[in-house]
Order: C-alpha cells, then sequence, then structure tokens
C-alpha cells in the first residue's frame, strides 16, 4: 500500500511553497543561524516526502512537530544557540520594551530572558502560540498531547511566565 | 496574568523571526524529492520508536558506562582516550570521571578554601581591546535520527574576540561528529553527514555594551542566577568565562559566590578533556520534558591553581549517565588585534 494517489509532486510542492518560509522562522526563532534553519526546514520536507501518506490535510502543526523533531534543541534549554545569543538570553541583553497586554499594562524588561528561566516546556508552548501564532488545538498537535494537556501546560507556562517577569522587575527595583 | 492575544504581543516584541527576509530555498523540490528517496531504504529499517531515546541505554552502551573507570576520558584536539574498541563505528563520549564518586560532600568549604589560595594568571598583567577565549565544545546543537531515537553532535572549536562594547569577532570550526551512545554512532555511520565547516561572524556592539560584571558579592549572586537551580547557575558561570576578562579578584568572587549556592558537591581532582588537572563540583538539577522527568547534573571544573573555569559539562542522570554536553575553556587572553 503506498501513499495516497493525490500525494504526488504537485501536492508535495503546494506545501513545500506554502509553508517553507514558516518553517524556517520556527528554526531561526530556536537556533538564530538562518542556514542552520534553512537546512532544518530542508530535511522537515524530505521527512514529508518520505512519510506523505501519514501527513494530515492540515498539514503545518505536523510539520512544526517533525521541525521540533529534527531541532532537538529544548532538552538543555537554550545550548543549542550560538553563544553570543546564549548569553543575551540569558543575562537579559534580548532588548527591553513595554507591552501593553490585553488585560492588563504588563512592564516587560527582557522578555527573552524570562522565557529562558522557565522549563523547556514551557517556552515552547508559549512559543507555539507567541511566534508561530497557532492555536491551542494546533500546538497540541506538534506537542503531541491533547489539547486538555496542551491547556494545562499553556497554563502553567502562563504562571511561570508572569512570576519570572515580575522577579526581574523586583530585581531591578 | 495575560491571556492567549496578552502572550502574542508580549512575544511579538521579541521575535527573533521579526522582519528576517527569508532567501527562496536553496535546494529544488526535485531535489528534495530525490534526497527523500535516496535515504528511504536507510529510514524503513528503523525499528519502531521507543518511549524516549535518553531513558534508555542498550546493554552494550550500559557496559560501556560501567567499566570505564577513573582516568578515561576524551580529551580535545584530536587526542583522545577512547575506550571503545576498534570495531566501534564511531566516537562514543563518556562522562569524566570524579575523584569522589559516592556521597560527596558540600562544596562550600572547599571552594572557598580554593578562592583564598588561588594565585595569578598569565593573563591578569596582559592588555588590549578585545577578550579573547578559544574553547571547544560538544552537544551546542544535536542531530537526531527522525525517529529521535539516535543523536550526534559536533565537536565544535570557538574562538571569540569581544571589546567591552559587545562588538568582535566569532571563529568556529566544526570538528569530528561524536555520539552520546553506541546505537547512535552505529545509527549514524550509516548516514551521510554534513561536512564540517568554518565560520567567520562579525559580533555587533550590544546598545548599552557588555553589562559590567557586578563588583559587589549580592549583585554578583543575582547575576550568577544564585537563587534558581545548578544548571542555570553553571550556565551563568559558563557565559561569564565565554564573555568576559574574568580577574583574580573575580575568580576568586565567583568561587566564594558559588560556596553559598546550596546543592553544590564536591567531586575532588579530576582530569577534564584537555587532560589538564582540575577540581571540580557539580549540581543536579530537575525538570520535566514533555512529561518525562529529567535529572540532570552539571559539572564545573577549576584549574586549581587560578580558580579559573576548565570546563562546563552536563550529563543526563536520568538512568545512566549519558553526557548532554561540555564545553573547556583552553586560551584566555587580551588582545588588540583579531587574527
Amino acid at each position: 500500500m503506498g501513499p495516497p494517489k493525490d500525494r504526488g509532486e504537485e501536492w508535495f510542492i503546494e506545501i513545500y511553497l506554502a509553508h517553507y518560509e514558516r518553517i524556517v522562522r520556527y528554526g531561526l526563532r530556536r537556533l538564530y543561524d538562518g542556514d542552520v534553519a534553512a537546512e532544518v526546514a530542508q530535511e522537515v520536507f524530505v521527512i514529508a516526502w518520505r512519510r506523505r501518506a501519514e501527513v494530515p490535510q492540515d498539514c503545518l502543526p505536523w510539520l512544526y512537530a517533525v521541525a521540533r523533531r529534527v531541532l532537538a534543541n529544548n532538552r538543555r534549554d537554550g545550548r543549542a544557540a550560538p553563544q553570543v545569543t546564549l548569553f543575551a538570553d540569558v543575562i537579559g541583553g534580548g532588548g527591553r520594551t513595554m507591552v501593553m497586554a490585553q488585560d492588563s499594562l504588563v512592564a516587560v524588561a527582557g522578555v527573552r530572558a524570562a522565557l529562558a528561566t522557565l522549563p523547556g516546556i514551557d517556552q515552547e508552548i508559549l512559543r507555539l502560540i507567541g511566534w508561530e501564532e497557532l492555536s491551542l488545538g494546533e500546538a497540541a498537535a506538534v506537542l503531541c498531547c491533547t489539547r486538555t494537556t496542551a491547556a494545562v501546560r499553556l497554563h502553567r507556562a502562563r504562571k511561570r511566565m508572569a512570576k519570572a517577569l515580575n522577579a526581574q522587575l523586583d530585581r531591578e527595583g | 496574568m495575560f491571556g492567549v492575544k496578552g502572550i502574542r504581543m508580549l512575544l511579538k516584541a521579541e521575535d527573533p523571526a521579526e522582519g528576517v527576509i527569508i532567501p527562496p530555498a536553496r535546494t529544488s523540490v526535485i531535489a528534495l524529492i530525490a534526497r527523500a528517496e535516496a535515504t528511504r531504504d536507510q529510514a524503513a529499517h528503523v525499528r519502531p520508536a521507543r518511549p524516549t531515546r535518553r531513558l534508555v541505554l542498550t546493554t552494550a552502551a550500559a557496559a560501556l558506562v560501567a567499566t570505564v573507570g577513573a582516568g578515561t576520558v576524551l580529551t580535545v584536539d584530536g587526542q583522545e582516550s577512547s575506550p571503545i574498541t576498534a570495531s566501534t563505528p564511531g566516537q562514543v563520549l563518556v562522562p569524566v570521571a570524579y575523584q569522589i564518586t559516592n556521597q560527596p560532600p558540600a562544596a562550600g568549604d572547599h571552594l572557598r578554601a580554593l578562592a583564598s589560595r588561588i594565585g595569578a594568571a598569565p593573563y591578569d598583567t596582559r592588555s588590549g581591546r578585545y577578550t579573547y577565549v578559544r574553547a571547544q565544545y560538544w552537544g551546542g546543537a544535536i542531530q537526531e535520527s527522525e525517529d529521535g531515537r539516535y543523536a550526534v553532535s559536533y565537536v565544535e572549536k570557538l574562538q571569540t574576540w569581544i571589546a567591552a562594547d559587545g562588538s568582535g569577532h566569532q571563529r568556529t570550526e566544526a570538528g569530528p561528529a561524536l555520539y552520546p551512545d553506541m546505537e547512535s554512532a552505529a545509527y549514524f555511520a550509516k548516514v551521510t553527514l554534513k561536512v564540517g565547516e568554518r565560520r567567520d561572524s562579525p559580533l555587533s556592539a550590544e546598545p548599552d555594551g557588555l553589562e559590567p560584571l557586578p563588583t559587589n558579592r549580592r549583585e554578583l549572586a543575582q547575576f550568577l542566577h544564585t537563587t534558581q537551580d545548578p544548571a542555570s547557575v553553571t550556565k551563568a558561570v559558563n557565559i561569564v568565562y565565554s564573555r568576559y576578562p574574568v580577574s583574580q579578584t573575580f575568580r576568586a568572587m565567583i568561587l566564594t559566590t558559588l560556596a553559598q549556592v546550596p546543592g553544590f558537591r564536591w567531586r575532588g581532582s579530576v582530569t577534564d578533556r584537555a587532560g589538564r588537572p582540575g577540581v571540580a563540583i557539580t549540581g543536579t538539577s530537575t525538570s520535566t520534558n514533555d512529561g518525562d522527568k529529567q535529572i540532570v547534573e552539571d559539572l564545573l571544573i577549576f584549574d586549581p591553581k587560578t580558580g579559573a573555569l576548565l570546563a562546563h559539562e552536563s550529563i543526563n542522570n536520568t538512568q545512566h549517565p549519558k553526557l548532554n554536553y561540555y564545553k573547556v575553556f583552553l586560551d584566555y587572553d587580551r588582545t588588540d588585534t583579531i587574527n
């Protein structure tokens, strides 16, 4: 039994054109290296072709899930990043900004620095929602968990992020 | 606490990919398909995935860990004394052996004693616009098999020249591929890996320059994230030694600051991967990754004469010890030129 008949080169070209850039951006956000991000994206599509029989109709979360696996950079909480970026993330050199959130005014100092203090899974679900702009259901698909589990993880991640931001503000007086 | 829209607004302002123009793909669709088909046979022979690669070690690899005794260390610059037999398809990294393996004492008193007796390092008296650091690391970026069971990473040789404003230059050179376990070595020996390459990258000045190292102990403790887990603390120490000229005074302050962090244990004398004698401390952190509890031990090795950081390693101790990452600091200097 081969792949579905509609999973030929035309289908592949279509998803490649539609999603290549997004997968590169996904890699760029986690590796801070455009060349490596492009290599990761190509590997993702190589896998997509090989496993085209398994690729769902709405394939973007599936592609992100493969990209996440290919990157495999979240076990050491940021050590995949180049040294300079790692430093910026940890020490807080990633920039400072003020953001008006939906339900409150949140003064944010070094959002990336706060993000870097969270457990890897918390960082990833926040990035999927915040940077990839996925819905909760799509993020659950990327993380290979149920929507309920993703909701719990997101809730915990938001709490920890708020705590990290507050702690950062407290430290800076 | 912020909702989904709040998260998006918060993170969008810090999106590293915001405004970045993504160049067209360098490989055509047809070439990608050809590449996929060329490696299809290999992918087809992969066994079904087990729950977590990191949690499983083969009998052979477990035996390897068990037989590695004190002093068995993979060194840098190709001078390895690998315990792997000639029939092994690749080099497998093993954790550094500790002098004190069972019930190591708290590190505080030993670190304070070390801080009180350290002497000058050769670079202490040198001056120059740039801090020069030559290092080597492994595990910075891990490449995994499609099913996540096998992993490989390249040794990276790193040279950095950093001025006080953060500007400078970074040169990396990819070295040989090494593996965290024997299964991975066997798997990737059949796969064509990308060839290592040298990259030169200019470093841009940071808007406010490098944040200076704090001169009082309380602020240095904050700088080193001492209220967080040992993994965060050791990472911060690694970063300090990666970017700053660390004087004798600061080296002693870092040691005494670490002495006050609960959880660090004294491991006595060790030999680092460059074959240098050092003294070591370790700290254990636990985290949950996709529902699996992970136990990670971070190791810092210090020069017993100067107190400088010689190496930082991270070992996954969730089941059998398996190396996650290492970095050895091979050379520090001050210079006015980028060579």
